[in-house]
């Protein structure tokens, strides 16, 4: 429980961070929900009566074409024309300072929910873009096994390093391990004279200054205990994407895939044998509850991807192992999703953590979540691995 | 062992709010969290040797052909609903689709630890119905019929059977049936 408080008050300050942040540039610290409760209440009341409008833009012109009506006599004509005129401007600072303090929030707000529309389209793209990569490997395989064949008929000697068989180079690409792209590619990049470019470009953005629009999208409620920020790094997302970003320089490190995880998420999982992705093997990217136990070891490399965490064979980047399973599917500030009806916190926490009428628990990914019973809003997060 | 809290996702957004090149995600469960210890449990073992028993052999060797053996030897804790060698028969190798293995696999996997006291107490608190979910993405339903648990998945339905068996790294069911998911 004295981590519950702790823990709490470290939200404290985190929620406390904005208003605090505000007060020194509005001088105010209610600066922000006065601006938008102000703009929007006026707002409204002006569009009662002009209904006609819309957006953001024509708060001015309501305003204009409401008050112009009350305008009397030529003096008041006067008025009116250069009072319209004040209101107009006026209105105008108001919007922008509103738009100005609400920025932050829309933009996530709108990075969001295009996460959430780009996840709901690209799943299936990215499920059809791995069965074609599987197929492209199997063509590669066989290929590979008939090349094998009539070379040993003809009693040919293999030249040594050939990794025909994933045609990848001895090393990989990192900024992390301090690898460079040899000459080849990862199946169904190769052929694409891209430069070993996968879709979407992501790999541009390394080693370069990170976009001001990148650095603001925050990941997915489900990643941000996976991946919190460090006094090293920040985790920001893109386009399906995860990017390392160095705190210090605002520069891109490296990119891994996110999932879209959901009620309909169901992990396409890689299995022994099956190649891992060239570029993500790039850096490190297990999750942070997890990476005290899976840590590089020569060769054996340790990466998140879809479903869970897998051993990489980092000479040929070809899946070892799966050594954990994640479902994802928790997250703070989320409802709790069906199929947690069932207590299931490791037995050397269940003193500590046993549901009660007030708190429940329940335990994923190395986590245990702490939920509200009457709104089913996970409420907290506990880090327990055992 | 070390157990941390924070309150992740509120605070992740509030700082988000603040600056994008700031903390957005820093409410972190490493710096500033308290830190206890988790009490060792006597159960010794892990769900992998429950898998070198005769009796699970099929199940056993299809874990082995996906490379997914270090999951139940790893930290876990899952879990494992654990089919009989007789029902594994009918499954066969799933034509050397290791893709389709792999999930089946994953669909009698769940995370953390369930006891057969945790299933019947959450089907009576949930009237008569409890939700499961499988690291595979699908949810089971769990039923008492009898003095048994019955468990209905996307695409049939299986019995708990026997005792389970409580180890270091999870727990195991024995079930009558495999449970396929759907697709």
């Amino acid at each position: 429980m004295r981590a519950l408080l702790l823990g709490a008050g470290v939200a404290a300050l985190a929620l406390a961070g904005p208003a605090l942040s505000q007060s020194k540039g509005g001088g105010n610290g209610g600066g922000g929900p006065k601006a938008e409760r102000g703009g929007g209440g006026k707002g409204e009341r002006g569009g009662g009566s002009h209904k006609a409008g819309g957006g953001g833009g024509h708060k001015a012109e309501r305003g204009n074409g409401g008050r112009g009506q009350q305008a009397r006599g030529e003096r008041g004509s006067k008025q009116a024309r250069r009072g319209p005129d004040r209101r107009e401007a006026k209105a105008e600072r108001r919007a922008e300072r509103a738009e100005r303090i609400r920025g932050p929030e829309r933009r996530q707000a709108k990075a969001e929910r295009r996460d959430a529309k780009a996840e709901r389209l690209r799943g299936p793209e990215r499920r059809a873009a791995r069965a074609d990569n599987r197929k492209f490997q199997r063509e590669v395989r066989a290929e590979h096994d008939g090349r094998r064949d009539r070379d040993r008929a003809v009693a040919q000697v293999t030249r040594a390093g050939d990794r025909w068989r994933n045609n990848y180079p001895a090393t990989y690409a990192g900024n992390d391990r301090g690898l460079a792209y040899g000459d080849g590619c990862p199946p169904g990049l190769a052929a694409k004279g891209n430069g070993c470019l996968p879709p979407g470009q992501a790999r541009k953005l390394v080693g370069q200054r990170a976009p001001q629009v990148l650095l603001t999208s925050l990941l997915p409620a489900a990643y941000r205990s996976w991946y919190p920020d460090t006094s090293d790094y920040y985790y920001r997302t893109q386009d399906d994407t995860m990017y390392r970003i160095d705190r210090s320089s605002n520069d891109v490190l490296g990119y891994a895939p996110l999932y879209g995880f959901g009620s309909d998420y169901a992990p396409d999982y890689y299995y022994a044998g099956e190649q891992y992705p060239l570029d993500y093997v790039s850096y490190d990217n297990v999750p942070t509850q997890y990476q005290d136990y899976y840590q590089d070891e020569g060769d054996w490399l340790y990466r998140y991807g879809d479903g869970g965490i897998y051993r990489v064979n980092g000479s040929n980047g070809l899946v070892d192992s799966v050594v954990a399973l994640l479902a994802g599917d928790l997250a703070m500030g989320q409802p709790l999703p069906a199929g947690y009806d069932v207590y299931n916190v490791p037995s050397q926490y269940r003193d500590r953590y046993a549901d009660t009428a007030d708190e429940w628990y329940r335990y994923n990914d190395g986590y245990i979540y702490q939920v509200d019973p009457k709104t089913q809003l996970i409420t907290a997060v506990i880090q327990a691995l055992v | 062992m070390i157990v941390r809290i924070t309150l992740l996702g509120a605070a992740s957004l509030a700082l988000g709010a603040c600056n994008g090149g700031g903390d957005g995600n820093s409410a972190a469960p490493a710096d500033n969290a308290a830190a206890n210890e988790a009490r060792p449990t006597a159960a010794k073992g892990s769900l992998a040797d429950v898998l070198a028993r005769p009796d699970s052999a099929r199940f056993a060797a299809a874990v082995r052909s996906v490379g997914m053996a270090p999951v139940l030897q790893g930290r876990g804790p899952y879990t494992l609903l654990l089919p009989t060698d007789a029902a594994m028969a009918g499954v066969g190798d799933q034509g050397g689709d290791k893709e389709r293995l792999t999930r089946l696999i994953s669909n009698h996997v769940l995370p953390g630890t369930v006891t057969t006291a945790d299933l019947g107490q959450a089907i009576d608190a949930h009237g008569g119905k409890a939700r499961l979910a499988t690291m595979a993405g699908t949810t089971l339903t769990a039923t008492r019929q009898g003095d048994a648990i019955r468990l209905t998945g996307p695409t049939g339905a299986a019995t708990v059977t026997g005792g389970e068996e409580v180890l270091g790294n999870g727990v195991v069911h024995r079930i009558d049936a495999v449970l396929k998911p759907a697709g």
